[in-house]
């Protein structure tokens, strides 16, 4: 874990410097199981460390494992867009959203969710084959009028270490909870 | 912490395809230790030498390894000298090799560290113990090379000062046949007389001539007197002789005291008287026996009469001491004669006083060739023993060595496996349709990679 978050440590440097104080970032993947979900909550948790309250979205339909703080949920389009609207009124009292998209070339909401978004951090197993959909992620984010942060490639055996690590810290938060959002604060 | 392959993209090719790169190695290694096990075997046995300033009693273990700058020479000079052509020369009679010198320069290295006074000899040799032997043996004759050149300057006055030499010594020996050829011929010419020695000699015959002519004239009057006497002494002797008989001098006073009878007879009585015609017979016959006495003993000489035997001794002396002045005197005369026919050919004498003085002067001339030729050899040995080069350490063991084909093979099997190894993983590499790198990532997501996220 001190692993992940020290390598994730400029991604969080990135994020300040390119978006701003108050945002809203993406995290995406071409394909499920390339670790999207454990850098978004790795992000969430370096970013909380740094004194920020971050609040964390899961797009996707995929459990992707949970967090000290809180389950992470499969969301719909309206909860989505209550929470966009809770955070950009400022009553829902985070600095920073980050919604995880996993999938994201196979999610027809990923546009429009995209749209929403300040920046975008893409994440890559490393070592997996090519799939069309890594083809048509250059044009597609080509489209988007975000900042394009960077792509985050991580090891398969590390995503695995971090699936198998979580489960062991928490097995009991592990399932799909119906909470919405995760608020991220400093301990 | 960023995965290498973002560093060094080669390095994370050959990362990636470790294993065919590792494969490929692994096999080339094996390759290579069967070309090394099937190659022919050699051994390189070590020897090394070292300048000193001096050899203590011979062991090289004991000797003070010192600067350069007490040797003609560098340290650096020495891996030129131990493969000189020279030296392996001599190295190749050391050890019975038959090869060409260029042939046997191949199998020596000569080495020097850097700021080191050892020089360290390799020798390659077919069996462990001939690149022991031959290592030991070109230390030996490095060092042997190194002194006769140390003193290799001292050689040529050393042969320069022997060639005199025995030209003075065969010059020597020429005027002692001379001289002792003139003494055979001229006994008084020798190799030590000079021509005043001669006249000197000449004079003392002389002089003991005249003494010895004296001697002999005395002799001569000395006999004559000594016959005389002897001649006195006779008619003594005989009447001593006579006198001192008993019998005669019974006789004769038988005689005198008959005749004395007789006279007083014939003056008191006449003839008539009976006894006087008896005693005037016994008187007679007396007197005949007397005068026959006396006649026998004048008859038998002055024999035993002590004056007479003196005088006769004496006599017989004088005479041997004649004779033995006499021989002398002649035997001086014939020495004499023999030295005055010397003295009438001065050019014999004046000659070899030349062929002396000569050998003088080249006697002379020789002791200081000796001296001199003893020096050099004194300064050449010091040259020789100062800064001088000494065995440190003999070759004891060889280890085997590659020769020439076989580094080619090896290196030629290293070059190919590893050329095999680099073109193979990066073809595979290139063929892999799988994110391997970020160079991939960044062309398909037109992002770039921020990092590489390890758990």
């Amino acid at each position: 874990m001190k692993n992940v978050l020290g390598s994730l440590q400029a991604v969080r440097l990135l994020v300040e410097v390119e978006i701003g104080q108050r945002a809203v970032l993406l995290v995406a993947s071409a394909t499920e199981r390339d670790g999207a979900g454990f850098i978004a909550r790795d992000l969430a948790d370096a970013l909380a460390a740094s004194g920020k309250r971050v609040g964390l979205f899961d797009t996707g339909a995929t459990e992707v494992g949970s967090v000290r703080t809180g389950s992470v949920a499969n969301l719909d389009e309206a909860a989505f867009a209550t929470a966009l609207q809770s955070f950009d009124s400022d009553s829902s009292g985070h600095d920073m959203l980050i919604v995880l998209a996993p999938a994201f070339m196979s999610n027809a909401r990923a546009l429009s969710i995209a749209s929403h978004a300040q920046g975008i951090l893409c994440a890559v197993r490393s070592g997996r084959s090519i799939t069309p959909e890594d083809r048509q992620m250059a044009p597609f984010l080509e489209r988007l009028e975000i900042k394009k942060l960077g792509v985050v490639m991580t090891p398969a055996k590390s995503i695995q270490k971090m699936e198998e690590r979580r489960a062991k810290e928490n097995p009991a938060k592990s399932r799909a909870a119906d909470s919405a959002v995760f608020s991220r604060t400093k301990a | 912490m960023s995965r290498i392959t973002t560093i060094f993209p080669a390095l994370g090719v050959f990362w990636r395809r470790r294993l065919v790169f590792g494969a490929v190695l692994l096999l080339g290694i094996i390759g290579m230790i069967v070309v090394y096990m099937n190659v022919p075997s050699q051994f390189v046995g070590e020897s090394s030498v070292g300048m000193v300033a001096d050899v203590a009693g011979g062991n090289a273990a004991a000797t003070n390894v010192v600067s350069t700058e007490t040797s003609p020479f560098v340290i650096t000079d020495l891996s030129s000298i131990a493969t000189s052509a020279t030296v392996l020369d001599r190295f190749r009679k050391s050890i019975g090799s038959h090869l060409r010198l260029d042939k046997l320069k191949k199998k020596i290295k000569a080495k020097v560290p850097l700021n080191s006074n050892i020089m360290y000899i390799d020798y390659v040799g077919d069996s462990e113990q001939s690149a022991i032997d031959g290592a030991n043996a070109l230390a030996e004759d490095t060092t042997k090379f190194y002194r006769q050149i140390a003193s290799s300057r001292f050689d040529s006055l050393i042969s320069d000062l022997s060639a005199q030499m025995q030209s003075r010594s065969d010059a020597l020996h020429r005027l002692d046949v001379q001289l002792q050829t003139l003494a055979a011929v001229y006994p008084y010419v020798d190799t030590k007389d000079d021509i005043q020695s001669v006249y000197d000699r000449l004079i003392k015959l002389a002089t003991e001539r005249t003494d010895a002519a004296a001697a002999a004239a005395a002799d001569k009057a000395q006999l004559h007197i000594s016959n005389a006497l002897v001649a006195a002494a006779k008619p003594v002797g005989v009447r001593d002789v006579v006198t001192t008989d008993p019998v005669y001098h019974s006789q004769e006073i038988n005689y005198a005291r008959d005749a004395s009878r007789l006279s007083f007879s014939q003056a008191s009585e006449s003839d008539r008287f009976p006894g006087v015609r008896e005693l005037q017979s016994i008187v007679s016959h007396e007197k005949a026996g007397v005068a026959l006495a006396r006649a026998g003993a004048q008859a038998a000489g002055p024999g035993g009469n002590l004056t007479y035997e003196n005088a006769k001794e004496e006599v017989i002396k004088v005479d041997a001491q004649r004779a033995a002045d006499a021989a002398r005197l002649g035997s001086l005369e014939h020495d004499l004669a023999a030295l005055k026919a010397q003295t009438v050919d001065p050019a014999t004498a004046l000659r070899a006083a030349q062929l002396r003085r000569n050998r003088e002067a080249l006697q002379d001339a020789y002791s200081i060739l000796v001296t001199r030729y003893a020096q050099a050899l004194a300064d050449r040995s010091q040259a020789a023993s100062t800064g001088s080069l000494v065995v440190v350490d003999r070759a004891i063991e060889a280890k085997p060595n590659l020769d020439l084909v076989g580094i080619v093979a090896l290196s030629a099997i290293a070059i190919i496996t590893l050329w095999a190894a680099i073109s193979l993983a990066y073809l595979l590499d290139s063929r892999d349709p799988r994110f391997v790198d970020s160079e991939t990532v960044e062309s398909m997501y037109g992002m770039p990679v921020v990092t590489f996220s390890r758990a």
